[in-house]
């Protein structure tokens, strides 16, 4: 986004919330000199408890302040403003707040040396409060920003900052308000914005929302002199009343956005979001020293349903697609180093999954779409003999590519730490110039329970991928593989899969599958198998070496295939009806 | 011996009583350099005996003066509606040269005692002690111990006054500014304005007896999680099994004044350098006038009372 997409987006935006915009009664003009500043403002009150408020200040020996002021008096209670303001601290403030509670606000601030072109506004009426602005920073440091605040405690923002040089154009607004309608009570707060950064040393945009226990929030991020381009939204709200005669309340909270950003000392984008019984949902794009991020769209959301005060359905949920990262060596090593794209879940830390994209050094990730989530289903009602709960965390992705003059990997992972199983999956090279074509792959890791008719239970971890093909790239030293381990009782019981190339090479069309768990039926028979089992198939004819290995307590077994295509197994574990059969085995078909 | 027949009451009885009173201060911090004095009086003398001593210390948070400042960075807009808008880095600057983010804090406290004992044998004791450190509870920043015995066998008197005096006013402010305690009442954000004028005393003439006071007094602290406490002491008996001739009396005067900082607006900005505003319009919520005074004149068997002040938002 440039300025001038921004302007117009920002008169779009205060002509809409101009529209909402009614009344007040009161008003009162103030303005001040100091031995160090000047202020000035407006002030509505309306007869309704509504007040609308508009601001600018400046502090400094040269500082300046031209303002045009208004605020209105026709229903509720309305400020506006035009103002430029220079100086070596501005601030440039507009706000409404109703009798509920429902608050908006819009301000620009900046320091060291700052300047503000600022158009606010922000109106109240009984239902609901809004604010707007468009502006242009200029400063050392600086910040944009908007809040909504529901009377209800429902809240969102959007933040725009810049640190150290450089400057911001937004426009950017919040609203918030409560409403009854047909027996049931809404309320919630959303708030947006298009900014751009040009930072000098650095600079972030976000946005948050938060409900009555649930947060979400999403972001992007330069380090060094760089520039930020995104569009942004948040929201939040619940939504409560009877359905026929079950009282019920459905809550949460979004985020989102659609950035490009670009910088010489790192970079990212994130979501993240969370609801209030322990589930988790991140994503991120990010890539290391002097690089970029093409068009990341992403958001993250977290909330639930409850029907007489106990939770049907929660979770929260993170999702992107980046169009391309690019990334180069750091000076500062951190955990990754080039570029990636990461995806994590975790319900209160018993289930957690994870999605990885990753190319090191100067690398490069394509296409990519991942997610997480992380939920809790509880399915039952009072007098019925039966229930259905599924509770886990899970986390996919598709990439096109990752090449790299270093190495790469797509990795999932799945823990089910209530079960003690694990289940990983990864496509890999290293040593040298090499790219994993389009890779899918995921993985799980949760408990479903049937009650009623039929008991059953399955817990554990699981974790597959199907890659087009792994390759070494000018380079003769790459070595490549794709890897499938399954585990269970804490690696009592373990399988694995793996097949690759060194010094050069490529693995095509490798499906693998890898699952450690257990599976209990009590209703109508009695019936249990627990234990890890990996699997993989190569459909093409490649002189790729495929091997297969099983581990159940001292016992083991290997197998061992010199060529594709090929089906190759391990299991290791126990199964109990009546009797035990117990071990582990490893074997293929070619 | 010709007495009214309310002398003759009060010489006959014994009086104890026991006062309370509460309201509601913030404490004040102390100031960076503080003063500690503390005085041991012990005498025995035929004669004649004198002791006066006046203790004045006033305190705010502020420069010492007739106006106390309004917390930073405060607009008034008219028909006494205030802006207040804590956080705001630039309206703090703008606003705020040499004044605090907190509501201007004034306390002023008296200690007085005049005592002189004539013509007759006194046994005179007495500890003093002021310490302008923050104090918590159960220390004190004026503390005063006397115990005195006078006998005579002609017309000696012993003539003894003493008056303390708390008076205390202070700005709305921020609550989260004066309390420690994260279980403080948050019904209301802002703390309100104050103006409180408490009064405790004694005087007495006798020709014989013992007497025995103490006076303890709170307001210095770090926190306003301590309550500001004042108290009064007094017993006066006879000697033996003679009773105390002459007149004795305690008194207690308080003046509370409580506002009340109705919010008309709260308007929380996004960034925490933007800070909060709020539309305050801040008034006189309630005003509490106690006066009160215990004589007894005669022969005094025992006269008893104790007084104690309490004010402060977590008691």
């Amino acid at each position: 986004m440039n300025g001038k997409r921004a302007v117009p987006a920002g008169i779009l935006l205060l002509a809409c919330i101009f529209c909402c915009a009614v009344s007040t009664a009161d008003t009162y003009n103030f303005t001040g000199t100091t031995d160090t500043g000047t202020y000035i403002g407006t002030l509505a009150i309306g007869d309704d408890g509504t007040v609308a408020v508009a601001i600018a200040a400046a502090t400094g020996d040269t500082h300046l302040v031209a303002t045009t002021q208004n605020a209105g008096d026709t229903g509720g209670a309305s400020a506006m403003q035009s103002t430029a303001v220079s100086g070596d601290g501005v601030f440039v403030g507009t706000g409404a707040v109703n009798g509920n509670g429902d608050s908006a606000s819009v301000g620009a601030l900046g320091r060291g040396g700052a300047a503000i072109e600022s158009a606010q506004i922000a109106a109240s009426a009984g239902t609901g409060s809004v604010a707007g602005q468009v502006a242009s920073i200029i400063g050392q440091t600086a910040v944009a920003g908007s809040l909504g605040v529901s009377g209800a405690g429902d809240m969102a923002s959007t933040d725009t900052h810049l640190s150290n040089g450089g400057n911001i154009t937004t426009a950017q607004g919040a609203l918030a308000g409560e409403v009854d309608f047909i027996g049931m009570n809404a309320a919630a707060a959303a708030a947006g914005q298009i900014s751009e950064i040009n930072a000098l040393d650095g600079g972030w945009a976000s946005s948050t929302a938060v409900d009555r226990g649930s947060t979400a929030a999403t972001g992007a991020s330069v380090t060094g002199k760089g520039n930020i381009s995104t569009l942004q939204g948040a929201v939040a709200g619940d939504l409560a009343g009877m359905l026929g005669t079950h009282p019920f309340d459905a809550g949460g909270a979004l985020a989102a956005q659609l950035t490009s950003l670009d910088s010489d000392g790192g970079g990212a984008a994130w979501s993240t979001a969370a609801n209030g019984n322990g589930c988790e949902a991140n994503t991120e794009a990010g890539y290391s020293g002097t690089g970029y991020i093409d068009e990341t769209i992403q958001g993250a959301g977290a909330g639930g349903v409850s029907v007489f005060d106990n939770e049907l359905l929660g979770g929260a949920l993170a999702l992107q697609y980046t169009k391309e990262i690019k990334g180069s060596p750091a000076l500062i090593i951190d955990i990754y180093e080039g570029a990636w794209a990461t995806s994590s879940a975790t319900n209160n830390n018993r289930y957690s999954a994870a999605t990885v994209a990753y190319a090191e050094g100067n690398g490069t990730i394509q296409d990519t779409i991942q997610g997480a989530l992380a939920s809790d289903l509880n399915l039952f009602h009072p007098g019925i003999p039966a229930a259905l709960t599924a509770e886990g965390a899970y986390a996919a992705q598709h990439t096109d590519r990752i090449t790299s003059d270093i190495g790469g990997a797509a990795l999932s992972l799945a823990v089910n730490n209530e079960s003690g199983s694990t289940a990983f999956t990864t496509a890999r090279f290293l040593n040298g110039g090499g790219e994993i074509l389009s890779t899918n792959q995921g993985a799980a890791a949760g408990e479903i329970g049937v009650t009623g008719v039929v008991g059953v239970s399955v817990d554990g971890a699981v974790a597959g991928q199907y890659t087009q093909e792994i390759r070494n790239v000018s380079s003769s030293t790459t070595s490549g593989w794709a890897f499938t381990r399954a585990a269970h009782n804490n690696g009592e019981d373990r399988a694995w899969v793996l097949t690759g190339f060194r010094n050069g090479g490529s693995v095509d069309g490798v499906v693998q599958l890898g699952a450690g768990g257990d599976i209990m039926v009590t209703t109508p028979i009695s019936i249990g198998a627990e234990g890890a089992v990996a699997a993989q198939y190569i459909s093409s004819t490649a002189s790729n070496p495929l091997i297969s290995r099983a581990v159940h307590g001292t016992e083991s077994d290997f197998d061992f295939q010199p060529s594709s295509p090929a089906f190759q197994w391990a299991v290791a574990g126990t199964v109990t009806d009546g009797f035990s059969i117990e071990g582990a085995e490893a074997g293929s078909i070619p | 011996m010709k007495k009214t027949s309310f002398i003759l009451v009060a010489g006959l009885l014994a009086l104890i009583m026991t006062m309370g009173f509460a309201c509601a201060d913030p404490s004040i911090p102390a100031t960076p350099e503080t003063q500690g004095i503390s005085i041991a009086i012990a005498a025995q003398a035929t004669g004649w005996f004198q002791e006066d001593q006046e203790v004045s210390w006033a305190t705010s948070t502020g420069p010492l003066g007739p106006a106390l400042g309004y917390p930073n960075p405060t607009i008034p807009v008219g028909d006494g509606l205030f802006i207040y808008w804590p956080g705001n880095v630039v309206l703090e600057e703008t606003l705020g040269i040499g004044n605090s983010s907190r509501g201007g804090v004034l306390y002023e406290t008296v200690y007085s005692e005049s005592t002189s004992g004539v013509a007759g044998t006194i046994d005179y004791a007495k500890q003093f002690a002021t310490d302008t450190e923050n104090k918590a509870q159960g220390t004190s920043n004026l503390e005063v111990q006397r115990g005195i015995v006078f006998t005579t066998d002609s017309v000696g008197r012993l003539v003894s006054s003493e008056n303390l005096v708390l008076d205390s006013a202070g700005q709305f402010s921020l609550l989260s500014e004066s309390f420690t305690c994260p279980f403080a009442p948050r019904v209301n954000e802002i703390l309100p304005q104050f103006c409180n004028r408490v009064e405790m005393g004694s005087d007495l003439d006798i020709s014989g007896g013992s007497v025995s006071t103490a006076v303890s007094e709170r307001f210095v602290s770090s926190t306003g999680d301590y309550p500001v406490t004042s108290d009064y002491r007094i017993r006066l008996a006879g000697i033996g099994d003679q009773p105390a001739d002459g007149s004795v009396s305690a008194f207690m005067e308080v003046q509370a004044r409580e506002g009340l900082v109705g919010m008309i607006a709260r308007i929380p900005f996004e960034d925490p350098d933007m800070g909060t505003f709020f539309l305050l319009n801040p008034g006189l919520a309630s005003e509490l006038r106690y006066g009160e005074l215990t004589s007894a004149y005669g022969e005094i068997t025992l006269f008893e009372k104790d007084m104690h002040y309490e004010s402060g938002v977590i008691r």
